[in-house]
Parts: structure tokens; sequence; C-alpha cells
């Protein structure tokens, strides 16, 4: 059999193996393993399996996921969350389909300190569904908007998203991270355009709530202090050079521990469960990335990525149309697959071929995000929906998929900006040394 | 609960205990190098330390996530099966997982007793990488008992019906 032969039936034994409910990150591992060993031998392939384990679990670039997710965690168990939704909902609750567009606000504040597309979607549909329903707002307006509020999760940094693909590519995660800042807010705006459109035509969606006085607008914006000089010194800390990701990270868990303890808002048991979860979440995502590092090394030897590369960077077509079916395969992968595992698995192979095409990598990285954020929201697969039907148990799930679809318009033209005009992504980070 | 289950589920939590306190270990640790960093006093070693520490908070923290099902798994296509041949999917997967981490526990120990043989040690503050290794080692066994307490369950789902 030809290498590439051997190549191609692991991805196929890959595919297959992902819809067997393994944890996806042992298929990966099991199969790394399994080709390694058939190409070389069984005892090369068993070192590899050891030094990679060990590699990836000691890697000082990785350490920083625990620890954003831990910011992310204490900053929800301190209620930062709930402070501010209740300042968004002060500063715009009265218009028409205000409350939905705090969420979206809310949603947009939190990613700033939460690295994860379910946490936020978690974190605000606990928040923010109770009041949008207590002022009889449509079940499917209140939900999707949540849903797809959740998306901005991994655009906004911190994104776990962002940096997995820095480490998968060589890009700087500082960079990654300033590049999504833009079109993270282009999406906030499309989204309150999308709500406001839809509002103005069914205004029985969304009853506008009592009229608020500036004062108490000025006064609950102190709820968004602490997220906005959270974000100040993380970010800028990042983008300035004074800190290496991981050190911007530990230092944002700290301030976000301290914020919480002088607000006197973080029990010993809310500490424990953010801890608790913290743990597992990044174990989870260590352990999706360490399956990929394994199958990485098997695909390597057998040099499918690179051919690849090469046969589509020959095909007589457009660049764009083949970043056309690049984004086809994520958006119908993302349906099925958390986008976590979906990067994992076809950066690697997808990555080459871009380069060769000569688009810009840390453009790429935003792109990517942004569609399998839309598979996070649109059936069968769509988790952010499940997340928020979990919190939502009497709201169907078609009814939430239905709400999502609007949105999910918005992240589309949101994505062709993307293309149409890269600067968008490319201009904050281009002003970085 | 079968005492398989109850030794797996203990070991578990015990780990994931000190799991949690290498995250907490490795925030304080880095936030105490840069402060001390301003006063031209970083604490030598950090990088390393910090690396050790989560080689630590995700090993420790295998064997109870898998308790808790916390890694993900996709199962649209499973769950359309009837109980029966989901639990009989179940076990040849959770088996596969078995091998799988039986044999990082075998591999993890033999290249953690080659360091030691080899005494490699860590480039500022010397430390041996080798009980980190016997670390990983110690956790995958746990994930294997987890698992089997778990294949025994799917097993039986599969039998009885």
């Amino acid at each position: 059999m030809s290498l590439s032969t051997i190549g191609i039936i692991g991805i196929i034994l890959l595919l297959i193996g992902l819809f067997s409910r393994m944890p996806v990150g042992f298929v990966m591992a099991l199969l790394g393993l399994a080709g390694f060993s058939y190409v070389v031998n069984f005892d090369a392939g068993l070192n590899l399996l050891a030094r990679d384990v060990w590699d990836t679990f000691s890697s000082y670039g990785l350490t920083v996921i625990p620890l954003f997710v831990f910011m992310g965690q204490l900053a929800y168990q301190s209620g930062i969350s709930r402070r501010l939704y209740h300042a968004a909902h002060v500063i715009v609750g009265n218009r028409p389909g205000g409350l939905a567009m705090a969420t979206i606000g809310a949603c947009a504040g939190f990613s700033a300190i939460s690295g994860s597309t379910n946490a936020t979607a978690a974190t605000m549909a606990t928040v923010t569904i109770p009041e949008m329903r207590r002022r009889k707002y449509d079940p499917g307006l209140a939900t999707g908007t949540v849903a797809a509020g959740g998306s901005l999760g991994i655009l906004i940094p911190p994104s776990v998203i962002f940096i997995v693909y820095g480490i998968l590519t060589e890009q700087s995660i500082g960079k990654l991270f300033a590049a999504g800042i833009l079109p993270g807010l282009l999406l906030c705006s499309l989204f309150f355009l999308t709500i406001y459109l839809r509002v103005r035509k069914h205004p029985e969606l969304a009853p506008p709530g009592p009229k608020t006085t500036w004062k108490r607008k000025i006064r609950s914006f102190t709820g968004v202090v602490e997220t906005l000089v959270l974000f100040a010194m993380v970010m800028g800390g990042l983008f300035f050079g004074v800190f290496t990701p991981t050190e911007a990270a530990a230092a944002g868990a700290f301030l976000t521990l301290v914020i919480a303890l002088l607000r006197r808002q973080l029990t010993w048991q809310g500490f424990v469960q953010s801890l608790s979860d913290t743990t597992k979440i990044s174990c989870m995502v260590m352990v999706i990335v360490t399956g990929a590092v394994v199958f990485g090394h098997f695909m390597a030897i057998t040099r499918v990525p690179f051919d690849l590369a090469g046969w589509v960077g020959s095909l007589p077509l457009p660049p764009h149309v083949v970043l056309g079916l690049i984004i086809l395969v994520y958006l119908v992968g993302g349906c099925f697959m958390d986008a976590l595992a979906m990067i994992m698995l076809t950066v690697p192979i997808f990555y080459p071929v871009v380069m060769a095409l000569g688009f810009d990598p840390i453009w790429f990285g935003v792109i990517i995000v942004l569609v399998t954020e839309m598979g996070v929201i649109t059936p069968p697969v769509g988790v952010n929906v499940y997340v928020v039907h979990g919190v939502a148990r009497d709201v169907p799930l078609e009814t939430i998929f239905r709400g999502v679809l609007p949105m999910l318009l918005a992240m589309l033209i949101c994505n062709l900006l993307l293309i149409l005009f890269p600067q968008i992504a490319l201009f904050l980070p281009g002003l970085m040394k | 609960m079968t005492l398989l289950e109850k030794t797996g589920n203990q070991l578990s939590r015990i780990l994931f205990a000190v799991a949690g306190a290498a995250i907490v270990g490795m925030m304080l640790l880095t936030c105490a190098d840069i402060v001390l960093r301003l006063f031209r006093r970083p604490i030598p070693g950090t990088y390393e330390l910090v690396s050790f520490l989560s080689a630590v908070s995700v090993a420790f923290a295998m064997a109870h996530t898998s308790v808790q099902k916390g890694h993900i798994a996709v199962s649209v296509l499973v769950q359309l099966l009837p109980q029966r041949w989901q639990a009989l999917v179940d076990s040849v997967t959770t088996s596969l997982s078995i091998l799988l981490f039986a044999l990082l526990a075998w591999q993890s120990s033999l290249y953690g007793a080659s360091l030691q043989k080899s005494g490699e040690v860590s480039l500022t503050l010397q430390l041996p990488f080798y009980p980190f290794v016997y670390g990983i080692a110690l956790s995958s066994a746990a994930v294997c008992l987890v698992l089997l307490a778990q294949l025994r369950q799917h097993l039986r789902k599969a039998v009885r019906q």
C-alpha cells in the first residue's frame, strides 16, 4: 500500500470513529498510534504516543488555556456576568428589542473575559433568558439571541480556539487575539441590526421596557467598569508585549479573583466550583489537542496534507473558489462537530493549502473561527443551542433553531465582509510589533 | 456501586484535587513572577515549573473528567440506534479506550524509567523530568480503572435486554 493510501484510510477510519460516541481525543490518539505503528513499527508508535502526551501536557504555550478558562469561570461565579447584563439592560432596555440587544452587548462583554463559546452561551443564558421571558419576549427571539451571542465568546479575545490555532500554525496568539476584536464588534453590530429590523417588523416579539433616567444609566455603567479594566489590563499587556499570553491569562485570573473578593461576591463553594469546572474543561481541551498531535504525526509521515495542498494548489481554480470550498467543508462539518475538534482535525490539512494559495494566516484563523461558530448554532449538533435549551427547558429545540436563523444570516454577512475586506481583521494586528 | 467503581471514583477524585491545586499554583507562581520582575527579581525557573504544573493539571484530571463524561464525543448517530446496539457500540469503543490508556500507562512508565536512568533534568532548576512522566502513567492507569467500571455497565446493558 502506498503511503497516501494509508493516510486516506486513516482519515476515513477517523470519520467513522468520530461518530461512534468515543471521545474525540481518544479516537485521534488511538488512530494516530495505529497508523504510525503500521507505517514505521509498533515500538516507534508506542514511543511516539508517550512522548507526544508528555510534550503536549507540559507545553508552556498551552498553559494559557486553563488560566483563561479559570478567569471566565471566576467571573461567572462572582456575578460579573449579571452586572454586565444589568448595565446593558438599563442603558438600552427601553428601546424596542432593547433587552435582546442588551443580551448581545453583555455577551460581547463577557466574551472579553471568557475564552469559550459554550461557557459564554451557558452563562449568559442563565442570566438573560428569565429576564426576557418576564418581559414577554418571544421565546424564539430570546433563546436565539443568547445562542448566537455566545458565538462572540471565541471571536472576541481571549479565545481558546485562537490559542489552539496559533499553536498549531505557529502564529502569534497576541496577533490572533487582536485580529478577533474588530470582526467581533462588527458581528455584534450586525446582531443589533438584525434584532432591530426584526422587531421593527414584528413589534409583538419584543415589548419595550419602562424608560430609565440618564442618572440611572450612568450609575449602572459602574457594572461595566470592572470588565473594561480587566480587558484593558489583560489585552493591553499582551498587545504591548508586556506579558506573554500565559502571563496575561494568569494576571487576568488573579485580578478577577481579587475583584470578586473585594466585592465579597465569591463564596468558598463558588471558588471550588469554578476551579473544578476549569480543571474539567481544560482537561477536555488538552485531551483533544493531544489526540490531534498524535494523529497529526501520523498524517505527516503519510504526507497526505502536503500532497493535498500541492494538488489543490495546482487546480485550475481561482484561490477564492478553493477558499469557498474549504469554508463549505467547515460549515457542513461544524453542523456535526464541536468547533475545537473540527479545527484540530482540519487545520493541519487545510492550512498548507491556504498558505499555498497565498492567503494571510491570521486572517484565515479569523475566518474559520467565524465559520465554525456558525456551525455551533446550526442543527443537528448546534452545541450552543443545546446549552441554551438546557437552561430554558420549556422552549423546544425547533423554536431556538428558528430564533437563531436570522442571526446566522448576520454571521454570513460578517463572513462575506471579512473576505471582501481582510483589513477588518488585519488592521489591529498590523499595528503590533 | 461495585468495588471497582468505588476505587476508581475515589482515586480519580484525589487526583482531580491535585490537578485543581496545580492550576491555582500556576496562576500564583506566574503572578508572583510578574510582580517580582518589576523589582528585577524574577523567580528563576518559572517557565519550567509552570509547564510541569500544567502537565500535572491535565494528567491528573483525566480520570475524573472521564467519570463525569466530560470528554467531547459525537453522539448524533449512535443515539439513533436501539438501546442494545448503543450499549454494544459503547462496549467496543470503551474497550478500545482502555487499550489506549493501558498502552499509555505502560509506555509512560517505560519513558519515565529511561529519563530517570539518563538523569535528564530541566534547564534552570535541574528538576528531574521522570516523576512527572510517572505521574502520567499513574493517571492513565486511573483512567483504565474508571473505564473498566464503565465497560462493565455497558456490557450488562448489552446482555440484559
